[in-house]
């Protein structure tokens, strides 16, 4: 069996909230899914219900308002979603969806790239931008976990955020980020985060030093019984906590 | 139809690369126009290629003679990481399970054939498939992906067809796209001439949109999607500003 090793990243890294989130909680899980292209060995789509319901919502936002029960009723038929659970997750965002806007942007992707050493390109697809007076009001669509109370702690969060924040800064707005989680077992969102002007600098910081570790890392496997079991791989991994058998078929052929 | 140029040189020949078969909202014509010139960009690592690459090299080279594949024709590559090694394993597994009963022979024939239409000035850059002939004679392409997901082949098969021709001229391609992780197939004959033509005029067009792009002035870039894995980052004028950049 090989060795975990180095395996060159291009001179310019390209990251988004998930990759460098998978890296930060695992650097070979970040390995399979950007340098190897391995296949997940455990499980289909990371969560394909939210993929829906950001397909939803996007028809919703692009066709009308959420707060228009025909628009609503109209998006649930023409995707063939039209379930109670679908229309329950709808209502709790149409809660918190701003009701009076100048402009928005849905499905919109941005990006920023970082010249200075160890450069890198930071892209991220956002769900809905809201321009509201002075305030671009950003909010991402949440059907999973809650992983952090503080936005500000939350890796993509902060990536997010660097994305926009010098654009944002320079138009003489504020930067607003929200996660609305949509689920019914999750009752409060976290806080909404307006980084400040300090908080650009840090941001940037942040950022570069996961990029430099990115650089440094032999991509070894953090092998953590809590962190592999969310993990896609962990059936191939050679760090496995959580070693198993993968889903690819096994077929009865002798070698 | 008429051709977008005639080069006599095939290195002068502009490359299309699958992503230009198609335009989407948040095209990168800055991309797209260094693309076509064939300007060096940042070198890009490929190893999430590696192995579907030595798939296809071990299953050509298994099909050298006109026989079926088993699994000792896929050794065990020892110079990928583990998990790479398991999914090679996993995907031979993959292709004995699904063509192991079909003896079949490479077609010797140049990847330019596969690729270029001089007469229309382009070379399409993407591996059309491995070109097979099985054992009465018949043509058959093999697309192989190694995902896991169910296969498919593209919605617009004129393309693929026109391309196809240019190996087996009038006789029918029997083209399959098999994802061995998926354990699973698509298939479809291609044996119709006015998909042959109408993927011609689809080159021709795609040549002429090429080549007249090749000619402008650099055109603005439109930062999104497309610059994740783009090679010209550091020559971008969206990215010229400084360390922000846009």
């Amino acid at each position: 069996m090989s060795e975990p090793g180095r395996h060159p990243l291009a001179k310019i890294v390209s990251i988004t909230p998930s990759s460098i989130d998978a890296f930060s909680t695992c650097p070979r899980r970040y390995a399979n899914q950007q340098l190897f292209g391995t296949p997940s060995s455990d499980g289909g789509p990371a969560n394909a219900h939210g993929l829906v319901v950001h397909d939803l919502l996007h028809r919703i936002h692009t066709a009308g308002s959420c707060h228009d029960a025909a628009v609503v009723d109209a998006a649930l038929a023409a995707a063939d979603q039209d379930t109670e659970v679908n229309r329950t997750l709808i209502a709790r965002h149409a809660r918190r969806c701003p009701v009076e806007h100048d402009h928005a942007f849905h499905e919109k992707t941005y990006v920023r790239f970082h010249r200075s050493q160890p450069m890198f390109l930071a892209s991220a697809r956002y769900d809905a931008i809201w321009v509201r007076g002075d305030i671009v009001d950003v909010r991402e669509y949440k059907t999973g976990v809650k992983w952090f109370e503080d936005l500000a702690e939350d890796r993509r969060a902060v990536l997010q955020a660097w994305i926009l924040a010098e654009r944002v800064h320079r138009s003489g707005k504020r930067l607003r980020l929200r996660y609305e989680y949509l689920s019914p077992e999750i009752d409060e969102d976290p806080d909404v985060w307006e980084p400040g002007d300090d908080d650009l600098e840090s941001l940037t910081d942040r950022i570069h030093a996961i990029v430099r570790a990115m650089h440094a890392s032999d991509w070894r496997g953090v092998h953590e019984p809590t962190v592999c079991k969310w993990c896609p791989y962990r059936s191939v991994c050679p760090d496995s906590a959580l070693p198993g058998a993968p889903i690819w078929p096994v077929l009865g052929i002798d070698p | 139809m008429e051709p977008a140029g005639r080069v006599d040189d095939h290195e002068e020949l502009v490359g299309i690369r699958p992503r230009h078969l198609r335009d989407h909202a948040e095209t990168c014509w800055f991309r797209r126009w260094c693309e076509v010139r064939g300007r060096r960009g940042e070198w890009i690592p490929g190893g999430r290629y590696d192995v579907a690459n030595r798939i296809r090299e071990d299953v050509t080279l298994a099909h050298t003679e006109l026989r079926t594949a088993t699994l000792g024709d896929f050794p065990l590559p020892d110079d990928l990481v583990t998990e790479s090694q398991q999914v090679y394993a996993a995907a031979a597994r993959g292709y004995v399970g699904l063509f192991g009963d079909r003896p079949a022979r490479v077609d010797d024939v140049d990847r330019s054939v596969l690729g270029d239409f001089a007469e229309f000035g382009v070379r399409l850059l993407d591996p059309l498939g491995i070109a097979l002939r099985t054992p009465d004679g018949s043509h058959e392409l093999l697309r192989l992906q190694i995902r896991g997901e169910r296969p498919s082949l593209p919605d617009d098969l004129t393309v693929l067809a026109a391309r196809a021709a240019r190996w087996a001229g009038a006789a029918p391609v029997r083209t399959i796209a098999a994802d061995l992780l998926a354990f699973d197939f698509v298939e479809v004959v291609l044996d119709d001439p006015a998909l042959v033509a109408a993927g011609e005029a689809r080159i021709a067009q795609l040549a002429r949109d090429a080549l007249d792009l090749a000619e402008r002035d650099e055109p603005t870039p439109t930062p999104g999607s497309d610059c994740r894995d783009c090679k010209y980052l550091p020559a971008c004028p969206a990215f010229r500003g400084g360390a922000a950049g846009r």
